[in-house]
């Protein structure tokens, strides 16, 4: 063997030594920067190869390069461009997935804006094609939860994110027993907002199970600060009231 | 007599990129410098003079044989500390100045930097580069540059000396003057090896040469020796027409006749003699 | 006698003067200030688009162009500096009149990294200070504009900047270093700054493909992730920004473990690259 080919080995040989030798090592030193959230990124994933080569390569300029294309995407929002927003949309997110901005306005584009852009270019009436718009809110539903999805993993329990998950199923799906529980999955977040709880309860009226409405409101009632006008610790109270109030309605109702 | 420079059987290849060919460039080359003789090694472009010298200086590796310093195997370091080495090229750092960058090589050969600058002025004076020491490399001439490769070659005061075509584009005057100071250096008693392709530049300093082609070694030993004299010829003073005359008729009994010549400058000595009487 | 002791003694002496004249060459190269001065204009750039700044605070949206100059230019400048200090040296034969003296190959290359990371410090710590002060200068303003916000004082830690700034050196320098054992390897120079660009690249994602390694059902692409993820060093570790630009600091520990990491793979690439220089034909 050449001695070149031999210092090519050797050069091999040590770099994936040390490498194993640090490789203990390099996760300790990332994991007291980071914590776990970064650390232990989840799967190979596209998204988490491109969002890594837009910093390997543009380092802190990636989000310079972000804000450049979500301005770019205000262009093709304006044309309502469906195709060109989403790739927009995705190409900022991937690029500074750091800024919810990005995550948290797309999400709403998707959502609200671009099921408004084609009921209104096709002429569509939702007295008369229900279905129809029904659908297409669906549809655009599903793309927008896919970005939450993406946006949450760049931020873990970002309750903003999450809320507007929670509308989403809510408003555009109409599904409320999964937007019931998204909210839940807030509220039972600690320094949670606290409407979280209380739209769950609303929720589970909604979908009329007025005694576990009841019975969470008094289960929380007792942790809500008194001196916290977000808590509206009175306006509970009063709800709690009118919620025992309707359900021995239904009682009388229920015993003839 | 001791021996400065010792290069035995040398052979060097070299693997060329595309074909998978071999290229000899050195091919079984012996020689001995002398201590304190200057040495010539000649031959055409592409004869393999650069590579033995770097051979010499331990900058390839032989495929066999081998070169000695001093004694001391090229492979190792201690054999270039007391060697001065002009590069073929000339090719120093553009981005330092002329004083600067003989300073640095002093120092890489030990001196202080105190005694490396002083030192390097002297040498600028007596390389002729005394008024561009503070200017820019990248703005040197191939004359300047070719002067102050010697002058960082003699920074270390070194014994040994190999110039690898020191005269290569110089023009004549400056020619005349590397080759003095080269006379000058012998005669303080250094050893100098010295390559080039400009056969009379050399012929004047040399006491022995070496003369390559493609690599193999085609004529060496004293310079007298190697320049044999063709054709005899004799000379008629300067005498009377009727002389002349009588001295043809004699010939021409013969049947020879007189061969007539007129000398000729070279064109060389007559720029020298022009640019001289200029300044 | 000194020469003998010299002679018989790694000197440091002979690196130190290859590592000053390289670096000599490299701040009177004209790359040098050109990416100095387009950091620069970028940082003020960020004074002028402050109303771009979707949804991240001002202050965050200056040091994200500080730490793009130094990542992004920063990058470049390493790559090219440390392949023409070393190989540029070979390609334009300005080596010979060095190599001829007495020196050890050793001492060139430690020379040679010498003088590339003096640059790379000169160009971040220019860009650091500049950073700091329109950090410094943004902050009192806004500190005079909502001094609610800055009741408890200022939001950012300057040292933390600084020791960001050092940080990046220490990465920039790991780059630099690896682009002088391909360099010692090379028979160009665009071959060495090319694999130094992917090397760079890799080395960022190194992260990725140490969790994705195993994962995938080929072998062959897991093979490739298992070398990328053990092989090349972790720089995506050194990009703790974003961290800095919410106030947070990192410990002396995680400072001190940084710069070991990175002078552990100095090391490493610096000896492979004497093993391959040694031996090299000029
Ligand atoms: N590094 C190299 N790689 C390949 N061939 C080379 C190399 N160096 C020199 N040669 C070849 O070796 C031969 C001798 O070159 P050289 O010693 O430079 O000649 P000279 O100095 O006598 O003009 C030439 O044919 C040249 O092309
Ligand atoms: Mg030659």
């Amino acid at each position: 063997m050449s001695y070149r080919k031999w210092t090519i080995v050797v050069s091999l040989v040590g770099a994936l030594s040390i490498g194993a030798l640090t490789s203990g090592w390099q996760r300790l030193i990332f994991r007291s920067l980071h914590g776990d959230s970064l650390g232990t990124n989840s799967l190979p994933k596209s998204e988490s190869l491109g969002q890594g080569l837009s910093l390997a390569i543009l380092g802190g300029y990636r989000s310079i390069a972000a804000n450049l294309i979500w301005l770019d995407m205000n262009g093709s929002w304006e044309k309502q461009n469906i195709n060109e927003t989403l790739a927009k949309i995705e190409l900022a997110t991937a690029t500074d997935p750091r800024a919810l901005f990005f995550w948290l306005n797309g999400a709403r584009v998707v959502a609200n804006d671009m099921p408004a852009w084609v009921i209104a270019n096709q002429g569509l009436d939702q007295e008369k094609h229900p279905n129809t718009v029904k659908a297409l809110n669906l549809k655009f539903s599903e793309k927008a939860l896919e970005l939450i999805e993406n946006g949450l993993v760049a931020h873990p329990g970002n309750f903003e994110l999450m809320v507007d998950r929670a509308v989403i199923h809510w408003k555009k799906r109409e599904d409320l027993e999964e937007a019931a529980k998204s909210f839940l999955e807030i509220a039972t977040m600690p320094n949670s907002p606290y409407f979280a709880g209380r739209l769950y309860a609303e929720l589970l009226v909604e979908l009329g199970r007025t005694d576990d409405a009841l019975s969470y409101l008094k289960s929380i009632y007792s942790s809500l600060p008194d001196d916290d006008i977000q808590a509206m610790k009175p306006f509970v109270a009063e709800r709690i009231r009118q919620l025992e109030i309707k359900l021995e309605e239904q009682k009388v109702l229920v015993i003839p | 007599m001791d021996i400065a420079i010792e290069v035995k059987n040398l052979r060097k290849d070299f693997v060329l990129a595309r074909q998978s060919q071999r290229l000899r460039a050195v091919d079984d080359l012996s020689f001995q410098v002398n201590t304190g003789s200057v040495f010539g090694l000649l031959g055409p472009n592409g004869s393999g003079k650069s590579t033995t010298i770097k051979a010499i200086l331990g900058m390839l590796n032989p495929d066999k044989g081998e070169c000695l310093i001093e004694g001391i195997s090229s492979k190792k370091r201690e054999s270039r500390a007391r060697i001065g080495y002009l590069p073929e090229g000339p090719y120093y750092y553009k981005f330092m100045e002329g004083l600067e960058f003989v300073s640095l090589v002093g120092q890489l050969g030990g001196l202080t930097k105190l005694e490396s600058v002083s030192r390097g002025e002297e040498l600028m004076d007596l390389v002729g580069l005394q008024d561009a020491c503070d200017r820019r490399i990248s703005g040197y001439s191939k004359g300047m540059l070719q002067r102050l490769g010697l002058a960082q070659a003699l920074v270390n005061d070194p014994s040994i000396l190999i110039l690898d075509e020191p005269t290569a584009g110089v023009d004549p005057v400056g020619a005349v003057d590397i080759a003095n100071i080269i006379g000058g250096l012998k005669n303080r008693g250094k050893t100098i090896l010295l390559c080039s392709h400009l056969l009379s530049q050399v012929e004047t300093v040399c006491d022995e040469v070496a003369v390559l082609n493609k690599g193999n070694l085609v004529a060496s030993g004293k310079i007298d020796e190697l320049l044999v004299a063709g054709n005899e010829y004799m000379e008629i003073p300067e005498c009377s027409l009727e002389a002349t005359q009588r001295i043809e008729a004699i010939l021409s009994e013969e049947g020879q006749s007189l061969v007539k010549r007129r000398d000729r400058k070279s064109l060389e000595q007559l720029f020298i003699e022009l640019t001289q009487e200029e300044e | 006698m000194n020469e003998k002791l010299n002679l018989s003694f790694w000197n440091m002496r002979h690196a130190w003067l290859i590592g000053k004249t390289s670096y000599l060459e490299t701040v009177r190269m004209k790359l040098f200030y050109a990416l100095l001065a387009l950091s620069l204009f970028s940082l003020g750039c960020s004074f002028l688009l402050q109303e771009f700044n979707f949804g991240s605070d001002e202050l965050k949206f200056i040091m994200d162009f500080g730490f793009g100059g130094m990542t992004f230019f920063g990058s470049i400048l390493a790559i090219v500096t440390a392949s023409q200090l070393f190989y540029g040296e070979i390609e334009d034969r300005t080596v010979f009149t060095i190599l001829a003296k007495p020196i050890r190959r050793s001492e060139f290359v430690v020379g040679k990294f010498i003088g590339a990371w003096f640059c790379i410090v000169s160009f971040v710590l220019c860009l650091t200070l500049c950073l700091m002060l329109s950090l410094f200068v943004r902050e009192s303003i806004l500190m005079s504009q909502y001094p609610e916000v800055f009741s408890e004082g200022r939001l950012l830690n300057y040292l933390d900047v600084l020791g960001f700034g050092f940080m990046q050196c220490v990465r920039l320098g790991m780059l630099g270093s690896i682009v002088i054992l391909f360099s010692s390897y090379a028979t160009s120079s665009l071959f060495s700054i090319i694999i130094g660009v992917v090397t760079w690249i890799l080395g960022q994602l190194q992260h990725l493909a140490v969790n994705a390694w195993g994962q995938y059902d080929s072998l062959f692409l897991n093979t490739i992730l298992f070398i990328v993820s053990i092989a090349l060093p972790n720089f995506h570790l050194y990009d703790f920004g974003d961290k800095i630009a919410l106030g947070e600091s990192a410990s002396i520990s995680v400072y001190l473990q940084l710069v070991g990491y990175g002078a552990l793979y100095c090391a490493l690439y610096l000896s492979l690259a004497v093993l391959s220089f040694r031996e090299r034909e000029l």
